[in-house]
């Protein structure tokens, strides 16, 4: 008899290959320990890796550990092909970046969340550490997907923890040290520059300057810095660095009854500003620490039952000054003009004005907010073997609770600043703004989340002769509540899923579930999800079988219904309702009353998004050591949400609910070559390269009517900018009358100068079309290689994107709001420096005309970043085994070192904002096992 | 296998049982799916719970004036409308300049208006007016329906709908023209194709509606209730509605420019005079309701003070109905964060505030009703003739060393482009930390009085005894001589016109005043120079020297007699649109 298990085992040139393939960025380290070469992860379980017929991705969790950050979901850039991340906050414990699976497929208010599930369950996975996660996951086609039902659609992210393996006991310590560092801040003009340009934009604006001579050389020398100061706030708040530790303690093993594993780990990571809470008792720190633990036990409890237990948790303290979140302090330290006021007047008091507070003091006296969050998962599997039944039946049920809940408790106060002017008589004034007041306890704010899941299994998993038939029933409840929702999200969720292979060389598979949401309405809340799919190993048919060249060869392909049930708009929609609104005062001296008004009027009919997807892939490998694999995708998605804008009258007083009757069709690819040498040379090395490509469209949006056709945004990307075309700055007078009327503003040589659309020869709102790219990227890119030489280990890991657009914000509009201005204001226009200018003349006031959202502020969004490199050395064999170690290992490492894009200045694309920075991360470690 | 075969073997085997007991307690799960999935029990409100109760049907109501009441001060209510205004109409008349570029009138005094964002540059409200008109018409559809409460009180609610109702039109109706009449709630099944009616039409529906609501309202409320409609503020609607009618603009034959077949939208189609006899008869209508409810003009704090004292106390005895849409706001909020100088002392600048037009300044006659000569060269006492106006001009307008408030009491108008600043509106109390509650007086008497004056002298063609009592009451009580005798129907008209600019200035009439009268195209209107006064200090004298200049050109085009419609509209291919647009 030829058993699955049995092809495996004589087989190890095809499991290299799947090991490869479906851990497709696994460098030489993760190859060499927890790679599992015979399956893959798909929905609701596993499948040996040549059965897998649906679309998915992984990555194991030693190649998460490169990247040294607070936040799992940063260490994912560019590790899973087709999985896009977009930047979240740097700041510790800030926001985990955005993730999607092949772009996004929908528009509006409706969610693009993947779903995502750890060992099974929704929760939060950021939390996590790479030490104990196993692999992650991506789900992306109909295959993979339809089991999720009306959950599946946006893609599926599964993160599975470790868990223990058979043998002694193995102990892992590793320890992390780290510095992180501000990639780029946003560069002001100094003092000098910022005065005698301002003087130049207000001679701009007819108005009289206000630097005299004497300023200007006092801001050039430097000599009095309480009335001519230069401050570069960011010198005054942040540190060169700051460090950040993780030591991480693992156990692992067991015998046939028990296995476990074992991890716990402390992480503390300083935040960039300086250490307030040493200088001022109020104050604090900025400091994020975090406890993860994590135990994972599998039972044998008799011969045919057995329990998985998986209970994992952490405890994070964050402290901050400012605020929970210090994004404030690093946007009120770019706005401020250089020469706005000293950091500190002579008697040691806070410098500020009347439009800007003090960014050091505000560090140093506005209190010191803490958050206390804990995250708990945990789940129990129990599984009988039914072949007392009938053989390869068996039966699991499972139980799984996962919580989430942050506290704060923030310490408040303000402070007063001074501003300090001489007068025409030379006087010293000094004026006060803000008012001292002492702590203030707050501790009203929290936030939580909960779940709980119950799931039940039927499984068959058979083989005859050369036909091996897999078969799972399930059931699925759960309910997740968040705070501030009111009521909970509830899912019920059956499916089936039937694998028939023959010979190993024949796979079809369906997949079906029938599931409902609690958001919609009885009768009509239940959707069924089927998705069939098919695969020929080709390697294996006779005709190729002892091919030296393609050892490995499969082609597969998969069509099926998914569904998108974060839909947007109002929960329970089929409900019309009366909310309550503003209301008016009433009565001498104006009381507040409450007022209710009709709400959007029911959609009785409301449902979820569907999305049919397609996807062809291709797995091979040559002379057993280039891998290749391909998927190409059509995915449509219909049943979007939308404002039936394009034919109601507002005089009908209300507008029609939000209707079913969106589309978006998205098309891509995703594309992972690797080559590795032999495995027992002497130098070995790896490479692998990946893109993935995601182009969306809309096809239909329901949008108003317009006379001007391309105004519309049907046909364009989900998120397509529309602004203005800029072509120019006006070079003269003449120019100007010759050109169309700019409605904004009056203009005069110097501002920019658009294009007239619609040829009314007015430039206004009219005249907004798309310009440059989406912010989302349509490619992404990596190159991952590595080299191993004796004990060393080099390994470097790039990361790319091409065909999106950065936006320069309002940062780089000089002098709004009175405020700071931007180095790249010295290229302004003037009538001198017209032919080369490429900045708008200067204005002292928000120019309308040039300030405003344009092409002329737009840039090429593409990057490529050097990840993470890391360079290590493992103590020998011989020498390990003296010291009955396992592994010995020590490392230095680096993330986000540098960065090729078309930006000026070194500004990061990803974090153009004034906000807490992006980080470079440079660390060392060392880790044993014994 | 079959079901014989697994009972045999659960038989053999009690632990395996319960495993399949456990299988199918999950699977009945299933069964559970109506309760699990059902959405709980919640606090939500549906349209029979408002009227169910007067409680309810109250909240409702106050919705309704909040939706439906406007006002002229600046507004930022992002909870009911994405659009703004920082501005005041004022701006864009000859009474102001605010002092700011950023600001939407500066694109009225060029002439900058498109149909694509005419909601951003003056109407805010289009479309929340059509959402207050739909809650008028469920109420009337429904009030009904709510049970235990009096006639009388069933009857006000439905005053109030009809009231609100007919506010909202003809505050359509003086920027568009004709309008689609919308008189009952749509379903959403309906066919939608409307269409604009007529200006006759829709001035038919304005009066009908104002007629029923005055017939229905009490003519006061407890104290609590200010800020209601009452059968006043029913009257003052329908009197401003036909004064609106008579109009130049509205009543004639040829409308300002023509729409062809659609000129119906335009104009009334003929230039009747008795339409100045209903607006005459709708005026007097308010002034013979008003001693029954109390309603009188301030005549009690002296000459220099009646004037500013009914602009500055919320709710006196002058005020017909207020807008209540504020509680207290702080001197850095809106409203009176955009509208106060930004002159005033260190810190507590506005952000632009509306400056007085010295072309508006220059109408304040003297106190002996004589025009006030500002010489073109200017001149080195500028005191000596701010002394000499009519009282109003201190009791309105900010000047040069006058008291702004405790925190600034001499204002330094040296830098302002214009010399003078917008003081009425703002309140004198208004100082840092000091909130002061607005309150927009929609209708109050004065306005009655002229509308009466004006629409005598029309239908008589000339002033008769009425007419002069009806200008001379409101210039009497600020210490003005009445009027000459013997005025011609022309020079009488310039007289009333001339004392609506001053005694409304800044009430949000001006700016449709110029459109009725159809004189907003005329040089120093809206056309033309816009002048200011360079100020400087006299050294050695308390006196200071003026020198007018011009600061500005302004361009009025004919097509902005009326608003265009918002473009999204239009296209949307139920509504004409306005000519030139």
């Amino acid at each position: 008899m030829k058993s699955s298990i049995y092809h495996l085992f004589t087989r190890p040139a095809r499991q290299r290959f799947v090991a490869l393939a479906f851990t497709c960025c696994a460098g030489l380290n993760a190859s060499a320990q927890t790679v599992r070469t015979d399956s893959a992860e798909i929905a609701y379980g596993r499948q040996p890796a040549w059965m897998v017929t649906g679309a998915v991705s992984s990555v194991v969790g030693s190649d998460l550990k490169k990247t040294f950050n607070t936040n799992l979901g940063n260490t994912l850039y560019g590790r899973l092909p087709g999985l896009t991340v977009q930047p979240g906050s740097s700041e510790n414990g800030g926001n985990t970046p955005g993730l999607l699976i092949r772009g996004v497929n929908t528009f509006g208010g409706a969610g693009t969340k993947i779903l995502i599930l750890v060992d099974g369950f929704e929760s939060s996975f950021a939390q996590l550490v790479p030490d104990e996660v196993a692999t992650i996951t991506i789900l992306k086609d109909a295959a993979a997907t339809a089991l999720y039902g009306s959950r599946g659609a946006n893609g599926v992210m599964l993160v599975t923890t470790k868990k223990g393996e058979q043998g002694m006991l193995k102990v892992g310590f590793g320890v992390q040290f780290g510095i992180n560092k501000p990639v780029a801040l946003p560069k002001n003009l100094r003092s000098y520059d910022h005065a005698s340009l301002y003087n130049e934009a207000l001679q701009n604006d007819g108005k009289i300057p206000i630097y005299s001579t004497a300023d200007l050389d006092a801001y050039k020398n430097g000599n009095d810095p309480y009335f001519h100061p230069d401050v570069n706030w960011y010198d005054q708040i942040i540190r060169k660095s700051a460090p950040m530790a993780n030591y991480n303690l693992t156990f692992n093993g067991g015998n046939e009854t028990v296995r476990y594993f074992v991890a716990l780990n402390a992480l503390t990571s300083q935040g960039l500003l300086i250490k307030a809470g040493d200088e001022e008792e109020e104050s604090s720190n900025s400091k994020y620490q975090r406890y993860n633990f994590r135990t994972n036990v599998d039972i044998n409890v008799t011969k045919r039952l057995t329990a998985a237990i998986r209970l994992g948790g952490s405890v994070e303290d964050n402290a901050n000054p400012v605020g929970n979140s210090t994004a404030s302090v690093f946007q009120l330290a770019s706005a401020i003009p250089s020469n706005a006021f000293p950091v500190r007047l002579p008697d040691g008091s806070f410098g500020g004005n009347a439009l800007f507070a003090n960014p050091l003091g505000n560090i140093l006296q506005t209190g010191s907010y803490t958050a206390n969050g804990r995250t708990l998962q945990g789940s129990l599997r129990l599984t009988q073997q039914l072949d007392f039944i009938t053989k390869g039946l068996s039966l699991s049920g499972v139980l799984a609770m996962n919580s989430y809940f942050n506290s704060y408790s923030n310490k408040s106060k303000q402070y007063e600043r001074f501003s300090i002017t001489r007068n025409s008589n030379g006087d010293t004034l000094i004026t006060r703004f803000g008012q001292k007041t002492s702590l203030a306890g707050d501790e009203s704010r929290s936030d939580q989340w909960r779940n709980y899941a119950l799931q039940g299994f039927l499984n068959y998993d058979r083989t005859f002769g050369v036909h091996n038939i897999s078969a799972m029933l399930m059931y699925n409840q759960d309910s997740y509540s968040v705070s501030g929702d009111g009521m909970p999200y509830k899912h019920i969720n059956g499916g089936a899923r039937v694998t028939y292979a023959y010979d190993e060389r024949y796979v079809a598979e369906v997949n079906m579930s029938y599931m409902g949401s609690e958001n919609f309405v009885k009768g009509k809340r239940f959707g069924y999800f089927p998705a069939v799919s098919a695969g020929w190993i080709a390697s294996n048919e006779n005709f190729m079988k002892e091919s030296k060249v393609i050892t490995y060869l499969k082609v597969r392909g998969s069509y099926g219904l998914t569904g998108n049930d974060l839909i947007g708009g109002q929960r329970f929609m089929f409900d019309q309702l009366f909310p309550f609104t503003a209301s008016p005062y009433f009565g001498t001296g104006n009381t507040g009353t409450a007022g209710l008004a009709e709400g959007t009027p029911a959609n009785p009919n409301v449902t979820w998004e569907k999305e049919t997807k397609m996807n062809v892939g291709l797995e091979a490998s040559f002379i057993d050591r280039i891998t290749l694999s391909l998927d190409v995708f059509n995915n449509k998605r219909r049943d979007i949400l939308s404002q039936p804008f394009f034919t109601v009258p507002q005089y009908v007083g209300v507008d029609l609910p939000l209707l079913n009757v969106g589309k978006v069709d998205n098309k891509g690819f995703e594309a992972v070559i690797g080559y590795h040498n032999a495995p027992e040379a002497n130098v070995q090395w790896f490479a692998q390269g990946s893109a993935s490509y995601a182009k969306n469209n809309i096809t239909y949006n329901a949008e108003a009517v317009q006379v001007d056709t391309y105004l519309y945004r049907t046909g364009t990307a989900v998120g397509q900018p529309f602004g203005l075309e800029a072509i120019g700055f006006f070079q003269d007078v003449a120019d100007i009358n010759a050109s169309p009327r700019h409605t904004f503003t009056t203009v005069q040589p110097g501002d920019i100068k658009y294009k007239d659309q619609n040829g009314d020869n007015k430039i206004d709102q009219n005249d907004v079309t798309a310009i440059g790219k989406t912010y989302l990227p349509t490619l992404t890119y990596s190159l991952h290689a590595g080299v191993k030489y004796k004990g060393f280990d080099l390994d470097a890991f790039f990361q790319g994107v091409s065909g999106s657009t950065a936006s320069l914000g309002a940062q780089f509009y000089a002098f709004q709001n009175n405020g700071s201005a931007p180095e790249m204001a010295k290229d302004r226009w003037t009538p001198a420096t017209a032919a080369t200018a490429t900045y708008p003349r200067l204005s002292s006031d928000n120019n309308l005309n040039n300030y405003r959202y344009s092409s002329f502020w737009l840039r090429d969004g593409s990057y490529l970043k050097l990840r993470s490199l890391e360079l290590g050395y493992s103590l020998p064999k011989q020498t390990l085994s003296k010291a009955r170690l396992n592994l010995a290992r020590v490392y230095i490492s680096g993330n986000n070192l540098f960065s090729v894009d078309d930006i000026e200045g070194d500004l990061d694309p990803e974090a153009m904002g004034t906000g807490y920075p992006a980080l470079r991360t440079f660390s060392a470690g060392f880790r044993v096992e014994f | 296998m079959n079901r014989i075969n697994i009972i045999k073997y659960a038989g053999m085997k009690k632990l395996h049982a319960l495993y399949l007991l456990g299988l199918f307690s999950v699977l009945s799960f299933s069964s559970c799916e109506k309760k699990f999935l059902d959405k709980a029990p919640g606090v939500d409100v549906t349209e029979n719970t408002i009227f169910s109760s007067q409680t309810e049907l109250e909240m409702y109501i106050a919705s309704i004036y909040r939706h439906g009441i406007h006002h002229g001060f600046p507004t930022e209510d992002r909870s009911l409308t994405n659009a703004a205004t920082y501005d005041m109409a004022a701006g864009a008349t000859d009474e102001g300049e605010f002092a700011a570029g950023w600001l939407i009138s500066q694109r009225w005094n060029s002439s900058n208006i498109t149909a694509s964002d005419i909601v951003n540059l003056e109407d805010y409200r289009f479309f929340l007016r059509w959402t207050a008109i739909r809650m008028c018409n469920i109420l009337i559809e429904r009030a009904g329906d709510v049970p235990n409460v009096t006639d009388a009180y069933r009857n006000q609610v439905i005053g109030e709908a009809k009231f609100i109702r007919a506010l909202n039109y003809i505050e359509m109706v003086k920027r568009y023209g004709g309008v689609p009449i919308v008189d009952k709630r749509f379903q959403l099944t309906d066919n939608f194709d409307l269409g604009r009616n007529t200006l006759q039409e829709s001035f038919n529906f304005i009066v009908s509606d104002a007629t029923d609501a005055a017939e229905k309202l009490p003519p006061t409320y407890p104290s609590t209730m200010r800020g209601r409609a009452t059968k006043g503020a029913a009257l003052a609607l329908k009197s401003r509605a036909l004064l609106y009618a008579a109009s130049p603009l509205s009543n004639t034959a040829q409308p300002y420019m023509s729409l062809g077949e659609n000129d119906k939208f335009l104009c009334l189609g003929n230039n009747d005079k008795n339409r100045w006899k209903l607006a005459a008869d709708a005026a007097k209508a308010v002034l013979d309701w008003a001693p029954g409810a109390g309603i009188h003009l301030i005549t009690d704090k002296g000459t220099t003070a009646n004037y500013r004292y009914q602009w500055t106390t919320n709710d006196n005895a002058e005020v017909i109905l207020a807008a209540k849409v504020y509680g207290p706001r702080n001197a850095w909020e809106i409203p009176w964060a955009t509208i106060k100088p930004n002159v005033l002392l260190g810190g507590r600048q506005g952000w632009a505030g509306l400056m007085a037009t010295f072309n508006f300044v220059k109408k304040y006659e003297k106190v002996d009703g004589t025009p006030q000569t500002w010489p073109l060269a200017g001149g080195n006492d500028l005191f000596l003739k701010i002394n000499e106006l009519d009282p109003r001009f201190k009791q309105t307008i900010a000047y040069q060393n006058s008291q702004w408030n405790i925190e600034d009491p001499q204002l330094d108008c040296r830098t302002t482009q214009t010399g003078f600043w917008m003081h009425k509106t703002i309140p004198y109390e208004l100082t840092n930390g000091a909130a002061q509650v607005p309150n927009w007086q929609l209708f109050r008497l004065a306005e009655a009085y002229l509308n009466y004056a004006e629409a005598l002298n029309e239908f008589n063609d000339g002033p008769n005894a009425d007419a002069y009592e009806a200008v001379n009451v409101i210039r009497r009580r600020s210490g003005m001589p009445e009027l000459p005798a013997n005025l011609s129907q022309e020079a009488f008209r310039e007289r009333v016109h001339h004392e609506r600019d001053i005694e409304l200035a800044f009430e949000d009439h001006r700016f449709w005043d110029i459109r009725r009268w159809m004189v907003a195209e005329q040089n120093g209107v809206m056309q033309g120079d816009f002048w200011g006064l360079q100020l400087k200090a006299i050294p050695g004298s308390s006196e200071y020297n003026y020198v007018p200049y011009i600061y500005e050109q302004r361009t009025f085009l004919r097509k902005m007699y009326l608003h265009p419609f918002i473009l999204s509209e239009v296209n949307k291919g139920h509504i004409v649109q306005n000519p030139g647009w």
